[in-house]
């Protein structure tokens, strides 16, 4: 009983100590200009502070329709540069019209993937309905995804560049020199593709730029690649063979555009001819 | 009620010495207070042991807000004088504090009554509390803490000079 009388007079020394301490901070702040102002601005800085993570959080919170109206603008923009567009100079007469649309960029989530064995295929969220057709090109901000093999009318299926069916023209960098990029499906290495029909006669250099050439239907030209990092060459052969990095990792790929060409039926007018 | 008396004149005494004399002395170079005189937190130290606590921490509260507005800056010495109040309370009951023999009812906290050694460890303890708790308020920013300590320290030793020379000349018995 003691104990907790003393107990309880300690506590209540304890409660008049911080209602007294209340009492001077209030005083403190009510009176002291230069308290006042501190008090003020750190009470602004942790509110600030406060409402500022909120914020962030709310953002989080619409990161998906963002990231969804950012793709949108992508596809919007890259179809504006100069690899999409069709340059139609007139000599006849003179002109301010002479760039017509040839590639459009439709966006896309990637909803499947797998890289085991040796035909590799990504599935798009986007089909028909949306403009995707079979023999499209697919590429990601960084570099060549595929080609649309087959559509639906609300998904694709791309054959990504890791199957031995893949053939991409591609060219060297400050060149006229182009090639056929494949992958080596037997080694399963989904880093490195090869560069064929490369002639011995020219000397490319480790580090140099593979971009697409533009002489397919499929892709814009002047996409990048990859990088060159090995040049070997067989004995009697006519090319080289040159391993490229591939500057994309398709393993970790989240959204891709599929590329539309417009001017497709008017190349293949010519193909049937 | 001698020692009521003896501490309201010394009330009085230690407030116009603060205010008057001590107040003009803490003074910097360049606006900068560099270093104060904190006299009066002595008043609360040599308050008798028998003090009801809670009386104690009132007459501290008031104490200090008579010293701040001389001071022009209400609630940072009476904060500071409540801490103090409060401290003393834990601060006697210290174990390496107490007398072998406890003290006794009567007994003020003098260095008549219980020794030099004692009365310094005593008020070096209670005076840093002070001194650390009035700057913090004082500077008010956490973040200034070399301020604070750097203000801290010129001020406690020369707190600690004054109230020393103070009770080894006039050795107060109450």
């Amino acid at each position: 009983m003691s104990n907790l009388l003393k107990a309880f007079s300690k506590l209540g020394g304890f409660a008049l100590f911080l209602f007294l301490e209340v009492i001077c901070f209030a005083l403190i702040i009510r009176f002291n200009t230069y308290h006042q102002q501190v008090a003020l601005s750190s009470a602004n800085k942790y509110m600030g502070n406060l409402s500022e993570t909120v914020d962030e959080f709310e953002d989080y919170l619409h990161l998906n329709e963002e990231v969804e109206r950012l793709r949108a603008e992508v596809a919007r923009l890259r179809a504006q540069e100069g690899n999409s567009l069709y340059r139609d100079i007139d000599t006849t007469f003179a002109s301010f019209d002479t760039l017509a649309q040839q590639f459009v960029f439709i966006d896309a989530d990637v909803i499947s993937k797998t890289f085991l064995g040796r035909k590799n295929f990504i599935t798009l969220n986007r089909g028909r309905q949306h403009g995707v057709e079979p023999h499209m090109g697919v590429v990601d901000d960084q570099g060549i995804v595929g080609i649309v093999k087959s559509a639906s009318a609300y998904h694709s299926r791309v054959m990504t560049i890791f199957h031995p069916d893949t053939r991409i023209s591609a060219k060297l960098k400050g060149t006229g020199l182009f090639g056929s990029l494949v992958w080596d499906s037997d080694k399963a290495d989904y880093s490195h593709m090869y560069l064929r029909d490369i002639p011995t006669h020219h000397k490319p250099q480790i580090g140099d730029t593979i971009l697409t050439s533009g002489y397919s239907i499929l892709f814009p030209p002047a996409i990048m690649i990859g990088k060159i990092d090995e040049i070997s060459k067989k004995s009697g052969a006519s090319s080289h063979d040159i391993r490229v990095k591939i500057n994309n990792d398709l393993r970790s790929i989240r959204y891709a555009y599929a590329i539309k060409n417009l001017m497709k039926d008017d190349l293949s007018e010519l193909e049937e001819e | 009620m001698e020692g009521v008396v003896a501490n309201v004149i010394r009330c009085v005494v230690f407030f116009l010495l603060q205010v008057l004399f001590l107040k003009r002395l803490s003074t910097g170079w360049e606006g900068y207070f560099y270093w104060n005189v904190l006299f009066y937190p002595l008043f609360i130290l040599l308050l008798p042991f028998r003090t009801p606590r809670s009386l104690l921490l009132l007459i501290a509260f008031v104490f200090g807000l008579m010293i701040d507005l001389a001071y022009d800056s209400p609630g940072v010495h009476a904060s500071a004088s409540v801490f103090l109040a409060f401290m003393r309370d834990i601060v006697i009951k210290l174990d390496w504090l107490v007398p072998r023999e406890g003290y006794k009812i009567t007994a003020s906290p003098t260095i008549r009554d219980l020794g030099f050694p004692w009365f310094i460890r005593y008020l070096g303890i209670l005076l840093l509390c002070h001194v650390l708790f009035y700057f913090a308020v004082e500077v008010f920013v956490p973040s200034q803490i070399f301020e604070i300590l750097q203000k801290s320290f010129f001020t406690y030793i020369l707190s600690m000079v004054f109230i020393l020379i103070y009770m080894i000349i006039f050795r107060p018995s109450q």
